[in-house]
């Protein structure tokens, strides 16, 4: 950046910020050696007092009442505008979902079976069990008669006693 | 964002929340759980049916119930107990087909088969399947030629044959103090 550009900044932030406060020393100097600026200088103050010299005519009252509407009341009206409206709603749906998922997922303690239920899964499990003791006792019984002692595997044959074993 | 998009938006994620919980992975069944849904389409409904399913809570409190003397630590170490049991429909030869063909498939898929006794009424079949030296399931499969009477028994979990004769006992089923492997 050279010094015309840093001096063209300086020209517009006169007029932009303090139009009519006098131009600072640095602005002054600068404008004393470049004729570019210094002829933006003048036309930027030539723009402006030709623009305060133009008649200013009252903004008719429908207008107005247009343009308050759609600013001042809108903004103070409405307890929420768009932006904020949108930071609730996301707030909303991401509490909504992570107590959807903690109700769903979380942990839960399950009721656990009733006395009844139990008595019943009791018997149930005693007949099941007796069933099975019953496969593993006949096991045994042709074990030691050897009646089949062929279809019964050698794992339970080596169980049988010697002296109950057929010569 | 407009403010009736907000309620579409968490029927969406509830829907989406649900959906998720639906397709989480649901508690595994113990790897020596055999299921025996098959011998419930042999059995005549017309008459006596037993099918147990027991897992889970309702099996510890089986386990929690029962004294030392009457298996409590055989129950408490079984992770599941399933059991079909009923008279078969059929012909008694197209359901002995069955159960043998059932024997085998355990058998061949790494299943060691303890008991076979065969004669001209009954089909016995146990089979047990072990993990290192330990015994994690049971399958006892029994046909009687003569009432037609199947008896599906699966027992998933830790096994121990010396607390067959204590279950024996509390059972009234004599000589299981006998077993082999009991001592």
């Amino acid at each position: 950046m050279n010094a015309c550009d840093v001096g063209r900044e300086r020209v517009h932030a006169h007029f932009d910020e303090i139009p009519d406060a006098p131009a600072s020393e640095s602005l002054r100097l600068h404008l004393q050696t470049c004729r570019g600026c210094r002829e933006l200088f003048d036309d930027l103050a030539i723009l402006r007092d030709t623009l305060r010299a133009r008649p200013r005519p009252e903004l008719p009252a429908d207008d107005l009442e247009a343009v308050w509407n759609r600013t001042v009341r809108t903004s103070r009206g409405g307890w929420l505008d768009g932006r904020k409206r949108a930071a609730v709603a996301a707030i909303l749906v991401t509490g909504v979902s992570l107590s959807t998922l903690w109700l769903l997922r979380g942990p839960s303690t399950p009721p656990g079976p009733t006395a009844a239920e139990i008595a019943r899964a009791e018997a149930q499990a005693d007949l099941v069990l007796s069933y099975a003791a019953r496969a593993l006792a006949a096991t045994r019984t042709a074990a030691m008669h050897d009646v089949i002692g062929k279809k019964v595997s050698p794992a339970v044959r080596g169980n049988v006693p010697a002296d109950k074993r057929k010569p | 964002m407009k403010m009736r998009t907000v309620p579409l938006i968490l029927a969406a994620v509830a829907l989406a929340a649900g959906r998720a919980a639906a397709e989480a992975p649901a508690p595994s069944a113990p790897a020596t759980y055999v299921d025996g849904s098959v011998f419930r389409t042999l059995i005549d409904e017309d008459q006596d049916v037993v099918e147990v399913d027991l897992d889970g809570p309702t099996l510890q409190a089986v386990a929690n119930s029962k004294d030392d003397e009457c298996g409590k630590e055989v129950f408490a170490n079984l992770k599941s107990v399933h059991a079909v049991i009923g008279t078969v429909k059929g012909p008694a030869d197209g359901a002995l087909t069955l159960v043998k063909q059932i024997d085998q498939k355990l058998s061949a898929s790494g299943w060691k088969r303890i008991t076979l006794i065969k004669d001209e009424s009954d089909f016995i079949s146990v089979l047990t399947h072990l993990s290192g030296a330990k015994i994690d399931g049971l399958v006892a499969l029994i046909f009687s030629m003569d009432d037609k009477e199947i008896v599906f028994v699966n027992l998933a979990g830790a096994i121990d044959l010396n607390n067959i004769g204590q279950i024996g006992n509390c059972l009234n089923v004599p000589g299981l103090e006998h077993v082999p492997g009991a001592k």
